[in-house]
């Protein structure tokens, strides 16, 4: 097959900014130009009847870049600036399942290691600073996408300057040194698009295989030296330590200790501390409907729609209040690295449990718990309430007044209701099997059906 | 696309068709593929970064601008702009910026002056006494105001190039 079936591909960009650097790239680099102009557009809402494989791709999150040959999607890119360790970078990996679940490669396009912004404030020389590598578990769960859906999954990465930081086009003066940014980037497009379209027209690809055995290679490296360590909530949770969460949601600050987690760091996880002590499971949904507990024992209720409750499980434990970054991304890498096994290409075939437990969003506003936590936590300033009490342990008596105040003043949605319609709800749902609320058990989509 | 769309689209066109060094500029969207995202920390404050939309140089000028859809607008980022060029020092602020930019164009040790700018699409309200207004108009033709008390070779360098 020729080069002239790049006439018919097209590259939807997220905004206009993706769109004119796309441009930008198509003057530096021939083989992108081939592309024809007006094929390089800004892409609408993507509804299911217009195009139901790049809805698929598109649904929940938007990714950077999708590159269509007639209408069939042949690869997504994620290109980003930023990329720290800890959970953020996560967030873009909702977007990289999406393409590998629907069988699209997809590249990640960014720096590896790079300084923090607020750390440059402490040092006059920036080469001085250690660099920030990205949290590894998002190279790794993106080998696990490529080895699970049998589709390349590749990483490029964006060089940064002498103060770490990623460079960018103004930085360059000449052709070059553009070049030397974005040639591996585009060296990958090109190998994908031609893999994905070879395989839309079942082409042989082999002549590409020392290619994708080269994009491998380089997913591999990129996670050989993990720089994650054991997190507090992200847990393979015991058979039996999930018998007492089920049956007492708030049994859980025994595996996630207040002594270990919730007096440290921010005062929200206080918060969420408070909201976990307060859980009590009001209702339960069922195929048709949601339901009072009444005398229904939980966990046999959800064996009957998961056996495998019954064994060790995958459990996310996520004290952000209502939103959908980055802890979707989490999840979903989550997921991938520690619940499905081989050929569980779906939260269906998927043997072990995955459950995620979201202590600050309720179903039910009128649920007694919800009612007294609601109360408890607008008195967070008053001496001797049990908000108050934790902030005393966490910080002491003498500033605890002064920094529960601010903490109510500042922040806002401390806890939240359920809302369907929200990117993170229909995460939530495509992925876990049991989503525990502070009122509430909901179940995955495919537990539903 | 807002009128801040607009002024911001024909001000860094107008300076990338002068060659000028556009040290940073964040586009309404946030996505900034060209330059540097820089943020400088607020000195006099605990807590927080400020975030210019556009920085550029230009023989020794260094502008921090601000993009409005219209001049009227701009009452909250004249107080912003102030405060950072009350915070530091020239020096001060120039090693700031310097340490964020991988720019290669710039002449840092040769800055002179810094001088705060609003851009908008409309104007309408009076140039600030120690500031510069940009504005855009809707076909992009830039009229330029400086307040009184901007520096006479500093008002020179920037009537050439506008």
């Amino acid at each position: 097959m020729d080069n002239t079936f790049y006439s018919d591909v097209t590259v939807l960009c997220d905004e206009e900014a993706d769109k004119q650097l796309f441009l930008r790239l198509r003057t530096h680099f021939p083989e992108l130009a081939r592309i024809p102009k007006d094929n390089i557009k800004v892409y609408p809402r993507i509804t299911e009847s217009v195009n139901e494989r790049l809805f698929r791709l598109v649904n929940n999150d938007r990714p950077d870049f999708v590159f269509l040959y007639n209408q069939h999607p042949l690869l997504v890119l994620e290109l980003t600036e930023h990329g720290y360790t800890g959970d953020n970078p996560l967030q873009r990996f909702t977007r990289l399942a999406a393409a590998a679940e629907n069988r699209v490669p997809a590249i990640y396009f960014g720096p590896f290691a790079r300084v923090r912004d607020d750390e440059l404030d402490l040092v006059d020389d920036p080469s001085t600073l250690s660099r920030r590598r990205v949290n590894t578990d998002l190279f790794r769960g993106m080998h696990c996408l490529s080895k699970l859906f049998k589709v390349p999954m590749a990483v490029a990465e964006w060089v940064t300057g002498q103060n770490g930081k990623p460079l960018k086009f103004s930085a360059v003066s000449n052709v070059d040194t553009c070049k030397r940014i974005f040639a591996p980037l585009v060296s990958k497009i090109l190998t994908l698009v031609t893999y994905s379209v070879f395989k839309l027209n079942n082409i042989d690809s082999s002549e590409l295989l020392p290619q994708l055995c080269q994009i491998e290679e380089e997913l591999k490296q990129t996670f050989a030296t993990s720089n994650v360590r054991g997190s507090q909530t992200k847990l393979c949770l015991s058979k039996a330590n999930v018998v007492k969460f089920v049956r007492n949601p708030s049994s859980i600050l025994d595996v996630i200790t207040p002594a270990a987690y919730f007096l440290h760091d921010k005062p929200e996880r206080l918060l969420s501390w408070l909201c976990i002590k307060h859980t009590e499971i009001k209702w339960i949904e069922g195929k048709n409907s949601i339901d009072a507990v009444g005398d229904t024992d939980i966990f046999n209720y959800l064996y009957k729609y998961k056996p495998t409750i019954n064994d060790d499980c995958c459990f996310y434990y996520t004290g952000y209040k209502w939103r959908s970054d980055p802890h979707c991304g989490v999840l979903v890498n989550l997921d991938y690295l520690l619940a499905r096994g081989p050929g569980e290409t779906t939260p269906e075939k998927r043997k072990r449990a995955l459950i995620l437990f979201y202590p600050r969003v309720y179903l039910n506003s009128k649920s007694g718990n919800v009612i007294k936590l609601t109360a408890e936590i607008t008195k967070a300033s008053d001496a001797g309430s049990e908000f108050y009490s934790m902030f005393e342990r966490r910080y002491g008596s003498d500033p605890a007044g002064s920094i529960s105040r601010s903490f109510i003043r500042r922040t806002s949605g401390h806890i939240t209701q359920w809302t369907e319609s929200t990117k993170q709800a229909r995460i939530f749902r495509q992925y876990c099997d049991f989503i525990f609320l502070a009122d509430a058990v909901l179940l995955g989509n495919h537990l539903r059906k | 696309m807002s009128l801040e769309d607009i002024a911001f689209n024909f001000i860094i066109s107008h300076l990338k068709a002068k060659l000028i060094n556009i040290i940073s500029a964040h586009p309404p969207s946030g996505k900034a593929y060209d330059t540097d995202l820089i943020r400088l920390p607020a000195k006099n404050r605990n807590s927080g970064r400020y975030h210019i939309d556009v920085i550029f140089e230009s023989e020794g000028v260094l502008c921090l601008t601000e993009i409005k859809g219209s001049t009227g607008e701009s009452a909250d980022d004249i107080i912003k702009l102030r405060a950072i060029v009350n915070e530091y020092t020239r020096l001060e602020l120039i090693k700031l910026i310097r340490k964020r930019s991988c720019l290669e164009t710039v002449d840092w040790d040769n800055i002179n002056f810094i001088v705060p700018v609003i851009g908008a699409a409309i104007g309408g309200v009076q140039c600030p006494h120690d500031f510069v207004f940009l504005t855009t108009g809707s076909h992009g033709n830039i009229t330029l105001e400086i307040g009184t008390s901007i520096n006479l070779e500093a008002k020179g360098r920037l009537s050439k190039l506008f």
